[in-house]
């Protein structure tokens, strides 16, 4: 702990900056609470999110068998070499209790026929289903991308709102509060001083008078 | 060895053909070996199969693939094998129409090459996915993939074949490329075949219009019917059901004339479409196996012959 002059001046010192750590400390407690409802919310989301991409997936492995089984796995695997138009991804940030997120966006309608790059002729509706099932398992991944980077960057805020927290509740105001009655004590003391030494005066220059 | 001369120096080669490929015809799997497939695991069908016509393949790519991989690349060698050799030994008339025929495994061979090209994929991996059962031989498609580098180089490579100027046309739209082979693949047989294959071949365009006026329907795609193709009436929406039941028609009218004497090439393209499915359903089988489907569910895509 510093060590603090014991002065009237200090002690203001001491008593606004423990306001200002009070008030510190009460601004990030509901910062942290705001950040862990926040994560909650996005957290009851991506797990609806998640058990919906494990669907999704498994249809996708459920078009792809039936698909290498009809048409042969040569032949899927030659489909899928097509020159497939790339998803038009736009991503930008929005920012949680000043915490910056990604948002990230794109044409959740699917891709136009044309698109995917192989012909209509020579392929078939179980190569379509296959390319379908997995667009859509794409699209749900960027769908929880975004979620679970927005979860990651509000636990690291978390964190360090809760660490900040922590320090002020049981190290800053403690030890302000500390020093203030140090401070309180050792003012009290020199007053106590003082006034016992103004009485040995006062009985002194009194003894002289008699004298 | 005389007689064989003799039979192929008359007429058409048909009779020649068609009797020789007769003999492939007995080999391919009956109902009970299907049953019997059904039955086993992936192991026992890979011992089965062995056993059969498909103990070459087997060893030759052993070393390389294993369980469901191996029966399929071992299947599709085979299905090769056979083809090639069903052009070599047959003669005039018959030749250039089978060759016409098997003309489809070329397009979808040029069609892997280009879109790997596009697609940046390496060349083994692209070689390995061709099926070269056409007049284009593996040995031409490996030269293709070894001599070049990009797409132009592609394109020109394959100047010298008729498909160029497709290929020259359309080469900034694969898709549209790729459909312009398939027509000129059909318009060319409709030109070409004698008269009672090119009732099998309309019959072939009218099943893919139909799959495909369903498939452009749900896509919302405008598609020109190919030409050729009977007129049908129905209104068709792609589905699983739909697929399956042209699949069905297509493959149970070739079988049926695989045994029919004809004096064309018609059995033989009805053997092709007989190999075709017969390949097809052991992988329905064996896959089927591995995805955990249902005996009934494997049953209910398979298409046996009587």
């Amino acid at each position: 702990m510093q060590t603090v002059k014991p002065s009237r001046s200090e002690l203001l010192n001491l008593k606004s900056r423990l306001k200002l750590a009070f008030s510190g400390y009460s601004v990030l407690k509901k910062k942290r609470d705001s950040l862990i409802r926040e994560f909650f919310l996005l957290l009851k989301g991506i797990s609806y999110s998640s058990a919906e991409l494990e669907g999704k997936y498994k249809q996708a492995i459920g078009a792809i068998n039936v698909a290498r089984a009809i048409e042969g796995t040569q032949f899927v695997r030659a489909v899928s070499f097509a020159p497939k138009k790339k998803i038009d991804l736009d991503v930008r940030s929005r920012r949680i209790m000043n915490v910056a997120v990604p948002v990230i966006t794109f044409d959740k309608s699917g891709q136009q026929f044309h698109d995917r790059g192989y012909g209509l002729i020579g392929t078939s509706g179980y190569i379509d289903d296959a390319y379908e099932s997995y667009e859509d398992v794409i699209r749900k991944v960027l769908e929880i991308a975004e979620v679970e980077i927005a979860m990651r960057k509000l636990l690291v805020e978390i964190d360090k709102t809760k660490r900040k927290v922590n320090s002020l509740e049981y190290k800053i105001i403690p030890e302000i509060e500390e020093s203030i009655k140090e401070v309180r004590q050792r003012l009290e003391e020199m007053e106590r001083e003082n006034l016992f030494r103004l009485k040995r005066l006062k009985s002194k220059k009194e003894k002289q008078a008699a004298s | 060895m005389l007689r064989l001369l003799r039979i192929s120096s008359e007429g058409t080669g048909y009779v020649y053909t068609n009797t020789r490929v007769r003999v492939m015809k007995s080999k391919l799997l009956s109902r009970d070996d299907f049953e019997k497939l059904m039955k086993m695991s992936i192991a026992e069908i890979s011992r089965f199969l062995e056993e059969r016509e498909y103990k070459k393949e087997f060893d030759e790519l052993g070393r390389l693939l294993s369980g469901t991989n191996l029966i399929e690349y071992a299947l599709n060698r085979n299905l090769e094998d056979q083809f090639s050799s069903i052009l070599k030994f047959s003669v005039r008339n018959a030749k250039e129409e089978l060759a016409l025929y098997l003309k489809k495994f070329d397009i979808i061979s040029i069609k892997t090459v280009l879109r790997g090209n596009i697609s940046g994929i390496q060349d083994e991996i692209v070689a390995n996915e061709l099926i070269t059962a056409g007049s284009l031989s593996k040995a031409f498609f490996k030269e293709l993939l070894e001599r070049t580098g990009n797409f132009e180089e592609v394109v020109e490579y394959l100047k010298n074949t008729e498909y160029y100027p497709i290929l020259k046309k359309y080469r900034s739209d694969m898709p549209t490329l790729e459909d312009e082979l398939d027509k000129y693949y059909y318009d060319t047989l409709l030109k070409s075949v004698s008269r009672n294959l090119l009732e099998f071949i309309k019959h072939e365009i009218t099943s893919k219009n139909m799959a495909i006026e369903a498939r452009a329907k749900k896509h919302k795609v405008v598609f020109k019917k190919m030409r050729g193709g009977k007129s049908y009436s129905e209104d068709l929406y792609d589905s699983p059901e739909l697929r399956l039941k042209l699949r069905k028609d297509f493959v149970s009218r070739a079988l049926k004339l695989i045994s029919k004497f004809s004096h064309d090439i018609t059995p033989v393209i009805a053997y092709f479409v007989a190999k075709e499915n017969e390949v097809s359903n052991i992988r329905i089988i064996v896959r089927g196996k591995k995805a955990g489907l249902s005996e009934a569910d494997m049953r209910h895509q398979l298409i046996i012959g009587e």
